[in-house]
């Protein structure tokens, strides 16, 4: 677990990480504020560095300017592996991240979007300017530097098995962050409901759903269709009066009755509600019959059942007088 | 077992782990994301899909391991094969397009994020909020959804946990041990993201710190410990109570070294500065967590427990009540013990070892090793000791808690008992042969018990964007006077992340009764429903819950409480009507007849 450091000689070498930590602060920050997203899903990796990194990494690089501390008091030297200094950025980075935003909780900032970035950035920048200040205070002999070109030649001097790794490795963040930047979230699906509206506050509700229908009379029930199948849609709608009857202990439909129909289109994201009035031909009438609303995608074909409908709804109502079906 | 002099055969090695990554990569991308509810993600993906994971782990291990005999910085490439794989395998959730993942707890620390976005302030019940904080951090930085942020740390977590345990061992042992500790380093790894979960995430780095500051007593390190531990106090105070158990764990190690007691091989540090961190800790968390009446009140009923400890409620006495009403078969009982508990067998068994190997020096008067060595061989035995204790008695958390640090300090002494078999035996090749042995099998019981599906009798965590809207339009539109039956979700969680975990109105309380449902609904005694029932109700049904039974129980069908000819039959029943429907959620009204 040895490392062996390069050694540059100027002031941008020695500051080039911190320049690096500072650059993704100020990225961030200038994506938040324009509110415009250059970077894509990298945005995503910025941030992520921003808030997971920047902070601890700005933090160690100020505890440990130099490559090999002396310990005051002991006499010992302290020296962070590569590993370790990762380690304590990422992990400096989430203890320290949580405490300055619930400092925010205590002020009259509160916790909101821009006194959390503007916080995080300005700790970032302060602390990794007083990282450059107190490095270039150390003797340059005894200066941290990141060592990258220790990195570099690794993976170019060492071979092709390296090289191989290299390439492997890289094609299977980019395949793997290609899959993830592409999801959409997976599930495509439509609402469909039934409200009735309350006889005391007339608000629409999913209660006081209609018990008893008159044929002479009407009922009015909402049907709802909210389309969430990320593409414009186009649906038809049947309402329908089932009566079903129990042969062998099993309970099945006898005979159905055409209500209504209608066509509604919607874009992506919309929904409609309808308010469909129910008034049952006579020959339906009947005890707990079945009134049943089925949604179907496009056209239901020429003998739609609920077998093959997209969605389906009831509710059970009476219907008095008279008998009968299609 | 040769191994070339420049390492030029483990970069081969390790690039034929890395093509089985990318392999792997390429299987993600191909694979459609779910449509609905999937049952388990396992079945989500081919089954080479995760024998090819097993096997790039291994290969990324063997790297590592291979790194004890060339002596050259190669293992690095194992390392970076390991986190490779582990980062494909934590973030599956995102592969399948999942809008959230976790269908309980995480639901609610959303919601405990969104009262944040909300209000501009941490809620006042809110005891942890520091794991809400990054979430909300990272989410504004990154223009992400908190909900999707959320999931997303606990995959940070495991892969920073990961390369802490990396750094711990290398802090403690020597070059040979530690590398054959590193296998052993996904102990923590995890989907869940809560705040404990994550809490236990950062006790690596954490003993990290703890280990370097006694070291080297270095006031750089001290702060950064103390600040780690202050934020871990807000992070979860439980992790904070069982870390303040290690450092008196090697208090008393260090005070047994001192007085010579126990025998060193290095200086015994003293002890450091005025203020011991300890007391720091202890002072923390005293002003934060007595301001919650609640905690207080959780910490007082574990004192009465222990005071007066009793079997019922505890894991064991559910454990030996579900074996006796249920009677699982042999195979079953295998299966499911290996994946749920084959990480702890194995981790608890080498550390055991490891001590008792220990323990057996010191009494015949050789080295004890160091102050951290004995630290973690007394860890091991304490939180055993308390795993023991809390699977025997009911004292509110599960005997799990404490079963993480014994299996997290098994693991940390995993690789010198490898290194102490191998010494005392001088059989090299096969102490190696073994060790692969059992990383792989340490390697299929974690990557197999890594998300919970039926392969445990769990239900896979995915939340569908269906349960939300259904969720939605069941709390929008009810009639908040009659009461809520549910099976397949929790609605009062999905409650709180679409609405707020303390910020929601009293329009949207929800109270639900899952036992209030008959079994079978009641169609064994009656006609319908309703006839169970006197007054209106509300049953909502999901994906989830109508699969429930035969996904977890297959073989047990006279158990199942529900079958589809139930599920089927309510669309028949005339005091059942369905109201709203969308492929996944169901809300139906019961008609009370009784």
């Amino acid at each position: 677990m040895a490392r062996g450091p390069s050694r540059g000689t100027s002031v941008g070498s020695a500051l080039l990480d911190l320049a690096v930590v500072g650059g993704i602060a100020l990225t961030t920050y200038a994506i938040w504020r324009l509110q415009v997203n250059p970077l894509g899903p990298g945005r995503v990796v910025v941030g992520g560095a921003f808030v997971l990194l920047g902070p601890g990494y700005a933090l160690t690089a100020a505890l440990f300017p130099r490559e090999e501390s002396a310990v005051a008091g002991t006499g010992g030297r302290l020296t962070l592996s590569g590993l370790e200094r990762l380690v304590c950025a990422l992990g400096l980075s989430i203890v320290t991240v949580p405490l300055l935003v619930l400092f925010l909780n205590y002020t009259a900032w509160g916790i909101t979007p821009s006194s959390v970035v503007l916080t995080l950035l300005w700790f970032v920048l302060g602390v990794t300017g007083v990282a450059a200040v107190r490095r270039l205070r150390v003797p340059e002999s005894e200066r941290y530097r990141l060592p990258i070109g220790d990195a570099v030649t690794e993976i170019t001097g060492t071979g092709p098995a390296t090289a191989v790794i290299g390439a492997l490795f890289v094609l299977s963040l980019a395949v793997a962050g290609t899959a993830l930047a592409t999801t959409d979230g997976g599930q495509q699906y439509t609402e469909f409901y039934l409200l009735s509206q309350d006889d005391e506050t007339g608000d629409i509700v999913a209660d006081d759903y209609p018990e008893t229908i008159s044929p002479a009379g009407s009922e009015p029930v909402y049907v709802g269709i909210e389309n969430m199948e990320g593409r414009q849609m186009t649906y038809t709608v049947l309402v329908e009066f089932h009566r079903i009857d129990t042969a062998d202990g099993e309970r099945s439909v006898t005979a159905r009755w055409r209500e209504a129909r209608y066509e509604t289109q919607l874009r992506d994201g919309a929904g409609n509600g309808t308010a469909v009035r129910v008034s049952p031909p006579e020959s339906t009438a009947g005890d707990r019959l079945r009134l049943t609303v089925l949604l179907y995608k496009g056209s239901p074909g020429e003998a739609p059942r609920i077998a093959s409908a997209y969605r389906s709804v009831h509710v059970w109502v009476d219907v008095p007088a008279g008998g009968g079906g299609l | 077992m040769s191994v070339s002099s420049d390492g030029t055969g483990d970069r081969w090695l390790a690039a034929g782990g890395f093509g089985l990554a990318l392999v792997l990569a390429v299987v993600l991308a191909l694979t459609p994301e779910a449509s609905g509810y999937e049952t388990s993600i396992y079945g989500a993906y081919p089954w080479y899909f995760w024998g090819l994971a097993v096997t790039a782990l291994l290969v990324g291990n063997a790297v590592v391991v291979r790194g004890v005999q060339s002596g050259t910085n190669d293992w690095w490439y194992g390392l970076l094969l390991v986190l490779t794989v582990v980062g494909l395998l934590v973030f599956l959730p995102y592969f399948r397009g999942y809008v959230m993942f976790g269908r309980a707890d995480v639901l609610s620390h959303v919601g405990f994020v969104r009262d944040i976005q909300q209000t501009g302030r941490v809620s006042p019940g809110n005891i942890y909020p520091n794991f809400h904080l990054l979430v909300l951090s990272l989410a504004y930085a990154t223009g992400l959804e908190p909900q999707a942020m959320l999931v997303a740390l606990a995959g940070i977590g495991s892969l920073f946990s990961v390369l802490s345990f990396v750094a711990l061992v290398s802090a403690v042992f020597d070059r040979r041990r530690a590398l054959l500790a590193v296998p052993f380093a996904l102990v923590l790894i995890a989907v869940q993201s809560v705040p404990y979960v994550f809490s236990i995430l950062l006790v690596p780095f954490v003993l990290y710190l703890f280990v370097v500051e006694r070291r080297t007593r270095a006031r750089h390190i001290r702060a950064a410990l103390g600040v780690s531990l202050f934020a871990l106090v807000i992070y979860h105070p439980i992790t904070v109570l069982f870390l303040l158990l290690v450092f008196a764990v090697y208090g008393v190690a260090r005070a047994l070294h001192r007085r010579g007691l126990l025998s060193s091989d290095e200086g015994v540090p003293g002890p450091v500065g005025a203020m011991p961190v300890s007391q720091l800790v202890v002072a923390t968390f005293a002003v934060w967590y007595l301001e919650f009446p609640k905690i207080v009140a959780r910490f007082a009923i574990v004192f009465e427990t222990l005071i007066s400890p009793g079997g019922v409620g505890s894991s064991a006495a559910s454990y030996s009540e579900t074996v006796a009403q249920y009677s699982p078969s042999l195979v079953d009982i295998v299966r499911i013990g290996a994946l749920r508990y084959g990480e702890a067998a194995i981790l608890l068994t080498m550390g055991g070892c490891y001590a008792l190997a220990v323990i057996v020096a010191t009494v015949r008067s050789r080295t004890s090793g160091t102050v951290f060595r004995s630290t973690f061989v007394g860890a091991l035995g304490l939180f055993t000791a308390l795993s023991l204790l809390f699977f025997l008695v009911d004292l509110i958390v599960g005997f799990g808690r404490p079963l993480v640090y014994a299996e997290l300090f098994g693991a940390l002494l995993a690789g010198a008992f490898t290194y102490f078999l191998a010494e005392r035996t001088e059989a090299w090749t096969t102490v190696y042969s073994l060790l692969y042995v059992v990383v792989a099998l340490l390697l299929i019981t974690a990557t197999l018990g890594l998300y919970i599906s039926p392969l445990t009798v769990g239900q896979n965590q995915q939340v569908t964007a269906g349960e939300l809207a259904g969720s939605e339009w069941y709390i929008e539109n009810r009639d908040t006077q009659d009461d809520l039956m549910e099976f397949g979700v929790e609605t009062h969680r999905f409650r709180d992340a679409i609405y707020g975990r303390e910020t929601y109105t009293d329009d949207q309380v929800v109270t639900s009764d899952t036992d209030r449902i008959p079994r079978h609904f009641g169609y064994t005694d009656n006609a319908t429903l309703g006839a169970s029932y006197e007054s209106e109700k509300y049953l909502v049904l999901t994906a989830a819950g109508r699969t429930f039974y035969e996904s977890l129980y297959p073989d047990y069908r006279e158990f199942w409480k529900y079958e589809q000819a139930d599920f089927e039959r309510l669309e028949r029943d005339p005091t059942v009507s369905s109201v709203y429907d969308n492929g996944e959620y169901d809300v139906y009204r019961v008609n009370g007849t009784r």
